[in-house]
This record gives C-alpha cells, sequence and structure tokens, in this order.
C-alpha cells in the first residue's frame, strides 16, 4: 500500500522547487496565559498531503483553525497563495473560500437538506445561480457517494454520511486546500471507513490538504509528509516512513507505539 | 236608521266625517303590550306579549259573532282570553260576555252565547302572543257578525313591534323555560352562569373579541422584526448598540405594562400627539412585546452551537450571512414554544388597554355587567381567552412536527414516483 502515495510524493516533490502554497512561519497562539502554539513554521506545497499528528492538547486543532483564521494568531505570518492572511489588510472571506475546512463535529446545518446544505455558501459567497449551485453540489454529493440523500436532513443521516455531506459541501467552494480537523474522531469505528475512502480520493485526485488525525493507518498510506507535535512545536517531520518507521525522538516514538498498540 | 242608533261617544267623531258609511262596531283601540312584569314601554317581538281590542258597539245590533284575524308570523294563545263589555256612564260597568271561542288558522272566531244589544265597549284581550322577531307593523282585521249582516271593523290601528336580535329572542324564550328559572333560583348559578344574559352577551362580547385579537394579531408579528433587531444589537460588538438595546429592554421589562399604557395613552394626548385608540393600543403592545421578543431571541441565538457560526464562517460567508441564513432559521425553530408563551401572554394582558377604553374583550363585558349586574359576561369573556390560549399549544405542537413532517412526506413522494417509475 505505501506504494500508492508514491506518485502523489513525487509531485509534492517536483512543486517543491516553486513557491509553496502555503507557509506557516514562527506561529504563536495564546487563549489567556496559556500558549497553545510555541512557534510553528512549516510549509505544503500544491498537492500536497501534510498530516498532522499528536496527543490531545499538543495543539494539532489551533493550528488548523488559524489558518483558517477562526482562531487569530497571536503572533508570527501565515502566507497563503503569496498572501500575508494575518494582516489586518487581508479579506478574511475570501481567504476561507479558497480554504476548505472539515470539522469534527461536521457542523451541517441542521434546518437544510444535504442539497441545500452544500448550495448555501455557493449561493450567497460564490454567487451562483440556483440553477448551478444545484449542479455543482449535486456533483459534490455524487463524489462522496450520497447523491441519493440529498434530500436528506441532517439528523436523518449517519454520522459518516454526515460528514460526507460536510466534505462535499467544502468541495463546492472550489478551495485551493483542504483542512480536515480531526474529520473521523467523532464517527463510529464502522463509519470511519467511508470518510477515509473519500479523502483518499481527494488526496489522489491532487487535492492539496492539511489533515489532523488519529487514523495513522491513513497518515501512513496517504501522507507526503508527516509533522508530529507535541506541547505546542513540532517534534518531528517528514515522509511517513522516516516518521514511523524511524522515529528520531524518543516522545514520537512512544506516541506511536502507543496508538498502533 | 243606523246613524240614529249611533251611541253618543261616537257620534261626534260621526259627526266630523260624514261621508263615511254607518257601521255598528267601530275600532277604539287596538293595542300590543309586553306580558311581563317589567314595564316595558316598547312592544318587542318574539317576546310574550298580549293584544287588546277594543271596539264599541251601538245599541241594539245584536252581534253574533267577532272574528280576529292575526296575521301571519304572530301567535297567539286561546286559553285565557278575556272577553268583557263595558257599558254604562263613563263605560264603568264590566259584564263578562259568555262566548266560544275556535281557532281557524290565523282567525280567532268569538261566537257569543247571546247577541250583544248592549250600548258599549267590547274589549278583548289575547294572552300569549308571540309577535314576529323581526318587528314591524302588526295588523290585526276584524270581522263580525250582527243582524243587519255581516261586516268589517274598518280603521283598526297597525300595532308597532320593535324588532329584537336572534340572541335577544333566545334570551327571551330561555327566560321562560322552567329549567332556566330552576337553575336562576340558585344565586350562584345566577350570578356566574344566568343562560339568559350568557345568550344575550355572547355576540356582544364577541366585537371585543375581534378587537383584541386584531390588537394582538398586529402588536405581535410587528414586534417580531423590532425584537430581532433589538437582539441582533445586544449582540453587537458596538457598546453604543449594546447600549440603547439593553436599556430599552430592561425599561419596557422593569415597569408593569399596565404603566405603560397610561403613559401612552394619557400623556401623548398631553403632549399634543392624537392617535386613535386601536393603533396607539398596537404600538403600544408591539413596544412591550418586542422587549419580551428580543430576550427571546438573544438566548435562541446564543443557544446555536458555535460550530454552526464557524462552519458558515469557514465557506466564506460573512456575517451578516450567516446569522441570515444559519443562525436565524435555526433561532426561529428553537425559540417557537417560547414565542407561542410570548403570544398568549400578549393577548391576555391586552385586556389592560379597557383601562384606558379601548373597546376590547374585557371592556364590553364590562359594559354588559355593569347594566345588568351579573357577572355572566366576564364568564363569556374568559371563554373567549380561553379559545385562544387552549388550542394554541397544540397548533405549536403541530408547527415543530410539520416542520420535520414536510421531510418525510416529500421523501415518501419522491419514494412513490421512483416506485412507479420502476414499474413503468
Amino acid at each position: 500500500m505505501p506504494k500508492n502515495s508514491q506518485p502523489i510524493a513525487g509531485a509534492a516533490v517536483g512543486g517543491a522547487a516553486s513557491a509553496p502554497i502555503l507557509s506557516v512561519h514562527d506561529l504563536h497562539k495564546s487563549f489567556g496565559d496559556n500558549e497553545v502554539l510555541k512557534g510553528i513554521s512549516f510549509d505544503v506545497h500544491k498537492g500536497e498531503v501534510v498530516v498532522i499528528l499528536g496527543p490531545s492538547g499538543s495543539g494539532k486543532s489551533t493550528i488548523l483553525r488559524c489558518l483558517n483564521l477562526l482562531e487569530k494568531p497571536t503572533s508570527g505570518s501565515i502566507v497563503f497563495e503569496g498572501e500575508d492572511i494575518c494582516s489586518p489588510s487581508s479579506d478574511v472571506n475570501d481567504i476561507r473560500k479558497r480554504l476548505g475546512m472539515v470539522f469534527q463535529q461536521f457542523n451541517l446545518f441542521p434546518h437544510l437538506d444535504a442539497l441545500h446544505n452544500v448550495m448555501l455558501a455557493q449561493e450567497k459567497v460564490l454567487k451562483r445561480s440556483k440553477e448551478e449551485a444545484e449542479r455543482v453540489a449535486l456533483e459534490q454529493l455524487t463524489r462522496v457517494g450520497l447523491a441519493d440523500r440529498a434530500d436528506y436532513f441532517p439528523d436523518e443521516l449517519s454520522g459518516g454520511q454526515q460528514q460526507r455531506v460536510a466534505i462535499a459541501r467544502a468541495l463546492a467552494m472550489d478551495p485551493h486546500m483542504m483542512l480536515f480537523d480531526e474529520a473521523t474522531s467523532a464517527l463510529d469505528p464502522e463509519l470511519v471507513r467511508g470518510v477515509l475512502d473519500v479523502m483518499r480520493e481527494l488526496a489522489q485526485g491532487g487535492m492539496t490538504m492539511a489533515v489532523v488525525t488519529h487514523e495513522m493507518s491513513f497518515a501512513r498510506d496517504v501522507a507526503d509528509r508527516v509533522i508530529f507535535m507535541e506541547d505546542g512545536v513540532i517534534v518531528e517531520e517528514g515522509t511517513p516512513e522516516e516518521v514511523f518507521e524511524h522515529p528520531k525522538s524518543e516522545r514520537t516514538r512512544a506516541f506511536i507505539g502507543q496508538v498502533t498498540g | 236608521m243606523r246613524v240614529v242608533a249611533l251611541c253618543l261617544m261616537s257620534c261626534l267623531m260621526w259627526l266630523a266625517a260624514p261621508a263615511t258609511p254607518a257601521h255598528a262596531m267601530e275600532i277604539v283601540n287596538c293595542t300590543g303590550r309586553p306580558n311581563s312584569d317589567q314595564d316595558k314601554t316598547s312592544i318587542m317581538g318574539a317576546t310574550q306579549s298580549r293584544i287588546t281590542f277594543v271596539a264599541s258597539i251601538a245599541e241594539g245590533e245584536g252581534v253574533e259573532e267577532l272574528t280576529l284575524h292575526i296575521p301571519d308570523g304572530t301567535t297567539f294563545g286561546t286559553d285565557d282570553l278575556q272577553v268583557t263589555l263595558l257599558t254604562g256612564e263613563n263605560l264603568m260597568t264590566r259584564n263578562e260576555v259568555a262566548y266560544n271561542a275556535t281557532v281557524d288558522g290565523q282567525d280567532l272566531v268569538l261566537e257569543f252565547d247571546e247577541p250583544i244589544t248592549q250600548a258599549g265597549n267590547l274589549n278583548i284581550i289575547v294572552y300569549d302572543v308571540y309577535f314576529p322577531q323581526e318587528g314591524g307593523d302588526v295588523q290585526v282585521e276584524a270581522t263580525y257578525v250582527a243582524a243587519a249582516g255581516t261586516a268589517d271593523v274598518d280603521d283598526i290601528p297597525a300595532i308597532k313591534v320593535t324588532g329584537i336580535s336572534g340572541p335577544e329572542a333566545l334570551s327571551q324564550w330561555l327566560a321562560d323555560q322552567a329549567w332556566v328559572q330552576a337553575w336562576n333560583s340558585n344565586r350562584f348559578l345566577r350570578l356566574f352562569f344566568d343562560p339568559t344574559i350568557l345568550v344575550t352577551s355572547f355576540p356582544v362580547v364577541l366585537n371585543g373579541f375581534f378587537m383584541s385579537v386584531g390588537v394582538v394579531a398586529l402588536a405581535f408579528p410587528l414586534g417580531i422584526p423590532l425584537a430581532l433587531v433589538l437582539a441582533l444589537m445586544r449582540l453587537s460588538k458596538f457598546f453604543l448598540w449594546r447600549g440603547i438595546a439593553t436599556t430599552y429592554v430592561n425599561l419596557m421589562r422593569g415597569t408593569p405594562l399596565f404603566l405603560q399604557i397610561y403613559v401612552a395613552f394619557f400623556g401623548l394626548p398631553l403632549a399634543g400627539i392624537d392617535v386613535p385608540n386601536f393603533p396607539l393600543g398596537v404600538i403600544v403592545l408591539m413596544l412591550n412585546s418586542g422587549a419580551y421578543m428580543c430576550e427571546i431571541f438573544r438566548a435562541g441565538i446564543l443557544s446555536i452551537n458555535k460550530g454552526q457560526n464557524e462552519a458558515a464562517r469557514s465557506l466564506g460567508m460573512s456575517r451578516v450571512q450567516t446569522m441570515l441564513h444559519v443562525i436565524i432559521p435555526q433561532m426561529f425553530r428553537l425559540v417557537i414554544p417560547n414565542l407561542t408563551n410570548e403570544f398568549i401572554t400578549l393577548y391576555k394582558d391586552s385586556s389592560l388597554l379597557a383601562a384606558v377604553g379601548v373597546m376590547e374583550l374585557v371592556m364590553y363585558a364590562r359594559t354588559i355587567v355593569a347594566t345588568t349586574g351579573s357577572i355572566t359576561p366576564y364568564i363569556v369573556a374568559a371563554v373567549f381567552y380561553l379559545v385562544i390560549t387552549l388550542p394554541l399549544s397544540r397548533v405549536t405542537r403541530h408547527l415543530e412536527e410539520s416542520l420535520r413532517g414536510h421531510r418525510s412526506r416529500k421523501r415518501k413522494r419522491a419514494a412513490a414516483a421512483a416506485k412507479e417509475a420502476s414499474h413503468a
């Protein structure tokens, strides 16, 4: 299976020559006295899948939320597609529509059916016509295998189906990069696979992704690069092979030993 | 011959009208009168009444038979007819007349045992008369048979009957019923549940019901946008908006509605601003309930999961778009029960407008209470409050269910269509 990721890794290497799509430099984030991120720096290149691992409370989710400006970084810079998104002059909504985000709790709009969940932001943000939004929505729902659930409301869908609708909702905005914040953590084990399959297909399709997850097999199979962090700092960074097979740090080794048994 | 035979009283009349043919029997009076103990001056339809028919008879005419024709629509009884002949000086002598009464449709036929030959006034009282409910002129006709043959009594004046409404007629009818009288003999029942007042106050209080419902049906929906704006102001980041909205809400919720009504209804005219009662009532209730609904909306917005906001914002939607398309639609569903309670409260509180003379439910009831002394109209008013407040909770439940139900219906329809397609 690791062979699977080879071509994409190759593509990422090819892209590495050009400027990264996302560049995080010395990112700090504090909630009051509690410093959650203590100087994080990393780059993501076009088409690359970066998986962020680490024990809970290590600040993984906070990184993604900072990338989307759901949290305002305390200091440091985030450059996305050549634009410093932390600067006051940046258009937050414009950045967000290029950065799709998938949440642990799905956060589908409960008053809208699956189709309209996917249509809403297309119409309001991208100003697509109702017809076009519907066409795109059906296309994305088909992509995540839920075209037949278009008129279901969120509370009528299983957790896995909801999460796939949420992915479709983000994809419908034609994002340049996708952020997955523990997308499978709230799911029953038997529902995890469906979501991971969708994410895997996305990765193979060349989507740039930053993924926070506890799914080690996913990280191993799909990631081009794995970042292991603890206590707000990046402890180790490298290809899945490097991090999983030959971890340099004792902490990484312990963590991987724990989660993989 | 007959002219000579006329009695003294009518003689003068006949001299004044010499062209009129001679008659043996002349009308003196024909009147109706209510039969109740109360002194009522007007004759009303569908009310137990009596007809008094008085005609003069000349001496020696030998009247054998008299037929009173009472027009259609008026009913009468024959059980206690009173037939007397008043004779002598000033007609002070009362003579009983023996007769045999038969009824033929609307004709009351009186056959006298002895032909009346004495001069005098024949006085007939028909009891148990019910004039038509709608009122109008009731023209009684009379025909008599005398020795000289058959003739009509001319120029009988019509009885003017005042029409009454259906409920009044029902009330009159009820008042005559034995069970109603038995019911009303209990002081408590008569005071609070008098059936005769119940039926008459219903249509009157109904006017107030329309007024009350009208005031609230306008004030409540108008209060919703006001409340939404206030709620968004209270949640705003700008302290000025927050301050204005908070002050307003605290003022309106911290003072009695009664006081607010007084200030508006007595203060504004003194300030030279004249607003008619109805719109002013609507405005005061709207301003008051807007403050309460603001708090309902604010709590509703705050209770929506933060993730909803984050999901919408992460898709690039602006704060306003998120509020309009994601938060507020969900908020409304959450607050339906509270909103219903607020509507019920507002509807009940609209009764306070009675204090300043708005003709709403309680006010109408009060006017009847003032004239009848019975508390029954207030009970009727209570019923009019309950017909709105009791079903509302049910309606709310249905509303909540239907918000859910339309989905499954929609799906069922689609499933049925698919099934049909597969069969085809």
